[in-house]
């Protein structure tokens, strides 16, 4: 049976891979649950692979702006890290926007300074 | 309709492509694209072990600080983003991170390594109790 447009508040499944017994997930979790951005990237401007991604721009050593193709409902969001080869990922709370996020990376030598680098992000909330 | 029982979700004019409207009732996402594809709570200390997890067949212990991760089914290109979180154990004026091994990134699996780096220390790799790992890509 096919739908093209089916409006549910629950979603109940066998959870087959697992236990094989039915487990039911209000849709707040869907929606509210999934990622609204994920990003790979090999340097700040070069994108490997993304979802909901429009544009990145290399704002110097180490530091990486995203901007979103939808734009998040608030600045209230959540993005995550992760990091191939420098000591540390973070976020620039001067990039935090509906429209995107900004991830700096750090590596240490004698002292934090930023670097270019591969690295991860994924973005959670709310779209606007 | 307010519960739907199924076993498999499928789209119709896409098999792996649902949408789903989103909070402010109009922009839609991708359901399979927003999906985590694996993610465990991976234990590094004593004998290296995915503690939970979703889609993790196996990991490797191959050193201190130095871990490998397998799926159960394959990721459909080696770009996949892995980002993670680490337990400072109650360590203080540490910087603890985790990142990917360079070069290790395969569709079934790959390596990535438990660190500090303190004022006194350059990056040292050391085992952890508690590491967070979330992988969102392409699933084969």
């Amino acid at each position: 049976m096919a739908f093209g447009n089916l409006k549910f508040d629950t979603l109940t499944t066998s959870d087959a891979k697992n236990t094989n017994t039915e487990k039911s997930l209000d849709t707040s979790y869907i929606f509210n649950g999934v990622a609204k951005n994920w990003l790979s990237a090999t340097e700040p401007g070069s994108v490997g692979d993304s979802f909901n991604t429009s544009t990145t721009t290399d704002g110097g050593s180490g530091i990486h702006t995203i901007t979103l193709t939808n734009n998040m409902a608030s600045t209230a969001h959540a993005a995550v890290t992760g990091m191939q080869d420098a000591d540390m990922a973070c976020l620039g709370e001067s990039g935090r926007a509906t429209t995107g996020y900004m991830v700096t990376l750090l590596q240490r030598a004698d002292s934090l300074t930023r670097t270019d680098g591969d690295h991860f992000s994924a973005l959670f909330g709310d779209l606007a | 309709m307010s519960t739907v029982i199924v076993n498999t979700l499928t789209g119709t004019t896409t098999a792996g492509s649902i949408s789903v409207t989103g909070e402010g009732n109009s922009t839609t996402t991708n359901l399979q694209q927003g999906l985590c594809k694996a993610w465990t709570h991976f234990q590094g200390t004593s004998t290296a072990a995915s503690v939970d997890g979703l889609n993790i067949s196996s990991v490797d212990d191959d050193g201190t600080g130095d871990f490998g991760i397998h799926f159960t089914n394959n990721m459909g290109n080696a770009t996949y983003t892995v980002v993670n979180g680490v337990d400072d154990d109650g360590a203080a004026s540490v910087i603890i991170g985790v990142d990917t091994s360079n070069g290790t990134m395969a569709t079934g699996n790959f390596d990535f390594e438990t660190f500090y780096v303190n004022s006194s220390s350059n990056r040292t790799n050391n085992d952890y109790a508690n590491v967070y790992m979330n992988i969102h890509g392409d699933l084969a």
